[in-house]
């Protein structure tokens, strides 16, 4: 079963834990290198979502998936997938960073060192590489042999993301990575995302309309587990097809009824 | 009202039954305190037992009980890892996580003298190994092994689900999650089961009476099959084999240095606990 290698796609899918349906008859193509917004309000499903293109759901007991879902030319969910791999490609950043006890150094390459024992060399150059990239090395690098538990959540959520750049994904799945940081922590986040989408395809959940509105290129507007409206940013916002979706805008993204 | 008043009664009985079990706890150390400090000087502590144990001191029942503990903490401590992680990182059942647990935990409640007996059979009659102190570690491995995997395990299962996370979404294996992300956080529940599995073993004396240890004439080993002497059977001989007064404060001082071992030992392990977990959580 193979696709076009760039291809990241949900067919019919239904997600299900102990048997009761999160997300139901779900089909979506996600654009190449562009932001990607699940909009939604709580509950809506729009997290299984985007935790099912790297399976981070397998461990959560009861938990169920039907129908096809393509990451790189490859359906995940058949059998025989290489489940480390996969989640190797398509990067994951949650909506509280988790940062491990360790140095800022150590943090970043904590998953090149995995997979890349024998590039040791290479460390102090990929350091610098990848806190670049999520502009947080000139902050950070006077003290990358510290703790990284001192550093802001703001600074911490950014090196995260080095982090999971290090690993080199090409897909970059953020679960409200602003949701619980300040306003300033915020702006320095969207313009990442702006400089990251370059080289990736980034798939965004958030019940944030004016962020979803500053950074998305494409809107999939979720509602109670199903696709209500999607397409492109600006169409999405200026006119919307649904009276639900233009209820929720209205609502500024508190309710949905 | 009524509530209250119950809630009250049954605070202050739990009070009570608390300050009870101290007390006679208290009691215990105090007894041995009192009948076993007159034994403890320096040769009492760094010379030979002799005339089965009426003179001399405790050294080779000191070592014996030492290489006891150790080697059986040695045995037990990668089992007990290996068995806390495979439970929490690769089960994912929880019946038969349950079933697990049931099986080890069974282990806590076999009286003693069956492991003695069971060792014996098996590694004395059977394997024809003799009494030696390996196979009194062996036996005493399996004893410990449900206080280390608990204390292990409890470390392993506190440890927050967004580290794993952090780790799967890397691309990490189990093995690599339990090897880079789960231990390095949760050693402090593996030192603390460790040092309570030693406690545990350093009072043990049924299990090992007829499996590994010889009641006199043992120095240090000097072969896995040699047998070894130790402070818990050298109590047991002195308190039974004579009515000698100096016999029997013997008997009261190498309880003392027992129980001085097993206080250090978990102290030791509630030091590690809260000063590492306090970490662990900044």
């Amino acid at each position: 079963m193979n696709k076009s290698e760039e291809n990241l796609e949900f067919v019919n899918v239904e997600i299900t834990y102990n048997g009761k349906p999160v997300l139901k008859d779900l089909s979506y193509t996600f654009r190449k290198s562009a932001v990607t917004c699940i909009l939604g309000p709580s509950g809506s499903g729009k997290t299984t979502m985007l935790r099912s293109l790297s399976r981070l759901n397998d461990r959560i007991h009861g938990f169920k998936v039907s129908g096809e879902v393509w990451v790189a030319g490859e359906e995940i969910y058949f059998n025989g997938v290489d489940v480390y791999h996969l989640r190797r490609k398509v990067g994951m950043i949650f909506q509280s960073p988790c940062i491990f006890p360790t140095s800022v150094y150590e943090n970043v390459v904590f998953g090149f060192k995995y997979h890349h024992p024998e590039r040791k060399k290479e460390l102090p150059d990929i350091v610098e590489k990848y806190l670049r990239e999520a502009c947080l090395w000139d902050e950070v690098k006077d003290r990358l042999k510290k703790p990284a538990q001192n550093l802001s959540q703001g600074q911490k959520q950014r090196l995260s993301i080095a982090r999971t750049l290090a690993v080199e994904p090409d897909i970059l799945l953020m679960d409200e990575p602003t949701a619980s940081l300040d306003p300033v922590s915020c702006e320095a986040i969207e313009s990442l995302i702006f400089s990251l989408k370059k080289k990736r395809s980034i798939i965004m959940a958030t019940h944030n309309i004016a962020q979803t509105r500053r950074i998305a290129d494409e809107v999939v507007f979720l509602y109670d587990g199903t696709i209500w409206e999607q397409g492109e940013a600006n169409e999405f916002f200026d006119r919307p097809k649904k009276k639900e979706t233009r209820i929720f805008l209205e609502s500024g993204g508190s309710s949905s009824s | 009202m009524k509530r209250r008043i119950l809630d009250n009664a049954l605070q202050r009985l739990i009070f009570v039954i608390a300050i009870a079990g101290m007390l006679m706890m208290a009691a215990v150390i105090w007894e041995v305190i009192r009948r076993g400090w007159p034994a403890i000087t320096l040769d009492f502590l760094f010379e030979p037992s002799s005339n089965f144990g009426v003179d001399g001191g405790l050294l080779y029942q000191i070592i014996g009980t030492v290489i006891l503990m150790g080697g059986a903490a040695l045995i037990a401590f990668p089992i007990a890892v290996g068995a806390a992680l495979f439970q929490t990182e690769y089960i994912r059942s929880e019946e038969v996580r349950i079933f697990f647990r049931a099986i080890i935990f069974s282990l806590n409640a076999v009286p003693t003298i069956l492991f003695g007996l069971a060792g014996y059979l098996f590694f004395g009659v059977y394997l024809n190994t003799g009494v030696s102190w390996l196979t009194g570690a062996l036996i005493l491995s399996i004893m410990i092994l449900p206080t280390v995997q608990a204390s292990i395990q409890s470390a392993v299962e506190s440890l927050p689900e967004k580290y794993r996370e952090a780790g799967m979404s890397l691309g990490m294996t189990p093995w690599a999650l339990a090897r880079r992300v789960v231990l390095p956080q949760c050693w402090h529940g593996a030192v603390t089961g460790a040092l309570l599995g030693l406690a545990r073993a350093a009072g043990e004396t049924a299990a090992i009476m007829f499996t590994a240890v010889a009641f006199s004439g043992a120095t240090w080993p000097r072969s896995f099959a040699d047998p070894v002497p130790t402070l818990q059977t050298h109590i047991l001989a002195l308190a039974q084999d004579s009515a000698d007064a100096a016999s029997m404060t013997n008997a009261w001082g190498a309880a003392l240095v027992l129980i001085m071992i097993v206080f250090v030992l978990i102290l030791t392990s509630f030091a590690v606990r809260s000063r590492f977990s306090m970490e662990a959580q900044r």
